[in-house]
């Protein structure tokens, strides 16, 4: 028979079965101290449960009072105009497109200007070095040859197998190449968060792929923060963020 | 315009994503507001609800019950909502149409009925029992979030926490819990 703590542990990871079921009910009715453990776990259960959500639930607050602050919030007004823009520019005609393109600066547009793969500055391949198989190596040649799933692969096993700070970097990197703008994103919030070497990059890359995940306000306040920085990519930042406004 | 796929997010929920959880949240919530009017709801109290909603949501994919997406996650929060709209409905007494939530049944309801969605105010006892909690050290109170929320078992903390045995995770949890009876037991609002 099973004891009573790992009844109650299978019973809170939900694994028990039909028949641990039946015993751990018999406990409950026979056994005061097995009942009263039990409920005071339940109670550990609901406060546990309580605190994080309420605490998600803050963080969506948060989104709220976001959203209501900035001009594009409600996203049906904010596209409609838009809409109609798009087709009047489109009766205007292509001529005045090319002519003055910077009226139709979208984030696509904004993206892709900005947007370069952050050149290998770590780990330098030379050619005669076959014998090198390190991951490093298979890592770095897949990322220089933008063949960034096999990159993603290579470097996520480097991770695992060592501490470096640049490894996440480029990771995300490959992320956003590869169109993984989600986990872009949080790629770079951690180096931004860890003071990594490459936090100054983080920022912007972190504000590309909000952009290209039209979160156009994130991206903001990150590039607000890159310039402050006022060492890598200033200049372009600050125009970035004069054409987002 | 990209269009990430409901299940590349629901992946990224599942990993805890904050961009994702943001995205998912912003995407779905003018359809879940328009779908809600039909109830005689104030407005401040349907976010309300849409807010429950998610939160509900996202713990069920946190805590291992929402596996495989059968529907669309604006589904899913929907037939969630409707259930923390009852809630509200009938706390304000409201006539109550149960009719109207129980129609229209989604073939996700059943898989529903199995989640986590209730969240009932603390008794006394338990808001006493969460200040306590507040108080615990980052260890025992990630310890016991990754066992209660995210319902991980032992072997699963032992990974994810580093432990070295899933001795030494029950031993620290036990610990954890005892702390917290202790401190009830001393307790000089009892």
């Amino acid at each position: 028979m099973m004891d009573k703590e790992q009844l109650l542990l299978k019973y809170f990871d939900g694994s028990l079965t039909p028949d641990e079921k039946v015993n751990f009910n018999q406990f409950l009715e026979s056994d005061a101290e097995f009942k009263t453990q039990f409920e005071f776990e339940k109670d550990v259960k609901s406060v546990v449960r309580k605190t994080e959500n309420n605490s998600f639930k803050k963080m969506l607050q948060g989104f709220e009072s976001e959203l209501s602050g900035a001009p594009s919030q409600e996203k049906q007004n904010f596209w409609k105009p838009l809409s109609i823009a798009a087709s009047i520019a489109v009766l205007i005609g292509v001529s005045w497109f090319v002519f003055n393109s910077d009226v139709f600066n979208g984030t696509e547009e904004l993206y892709a200007s900005n947007y370069e793969k952050y050149p290998n500055t770590v780990y330098t391949i030379t050619r005669g070095d076959a014998t090198d198989e390190s991951l490093e190596r298979l890592a770095f040649e897949a990322y220089e040859t933008d063949d960034f799933e096999t990159a993603i692969t290579y470097l996520f096993e480097l991770k695992e197998k060592t501490r470096l700070d640049y490894v996440d970097f480029y990771l995300g990197q490959a992320y956003l190449a590869n169109g993984d703008y989600l986990k872009a994103t949080d790629k770079f919030q951690e180096i931004i968060s860890i003071n990594s070497e490459f936090k100054d990059e983080g920022y912007w890359y972190a504000a590309l792929a909000n952009l290209k995940l039209e979160q156009e306000e994130e991206a903001k306040k990150l590039l607000e923060k890159l310039i402050k920085m006022g060492t890598y990519k200033k200049n372009e930042a600050t125009e970035l963020l004069e054409k987002l406004n | 315009m990209e269009n990430h796929s409901d299940e590349t997010l629901f992946q990224a929920l599942k990993e805890g994503s904050e961009s994702a959880f943001k995205k998912v949240y912003e995407e779905n919530r003018e359809l879940f507001l328009n779908f809600a009017r039909r109830y005689s709801l104030a407005d401040e109290e349907v976010l309300d609800a849409y807010q429950d909603a998610y939160v509900a949501l996202y713990e069920n994919i946190q805590n291992g019950k929402l596996t495989t997406l059968k529907s669309a996650l604006s589904t899913y929060l929907i037939s969630i909502g409707k259930y923390k709209i009852m809630e509200r409905l009938r706390k304000r007494n409201k006539h109550t149409n149960n009719e109207l939530l129980l129609n229209n049944v989604e073939e996700i309801d059943d898989e529903i009925e199995a989640f986590d969605i209730d969240n009932d105010a603390l008794s006394t006892e338990q808001k006493l029992l969460k200040k306590y909690f507040d108080t615990l050290g980052e260890k025992c109170q990630k310890i016991l979030k990754l066992f209660y929320y995210q319902q991980y078992n032992i072997k699963e903390i032992m990974a994810e926490g580093n432990y070295n045995s899933e001795n030494v995770v029950k031993s620290q949890k036990s610990r954890c819990l005892k702390t917290l009876k202790e401190a009830i037991k001393n307790s000089p609002q009892l």
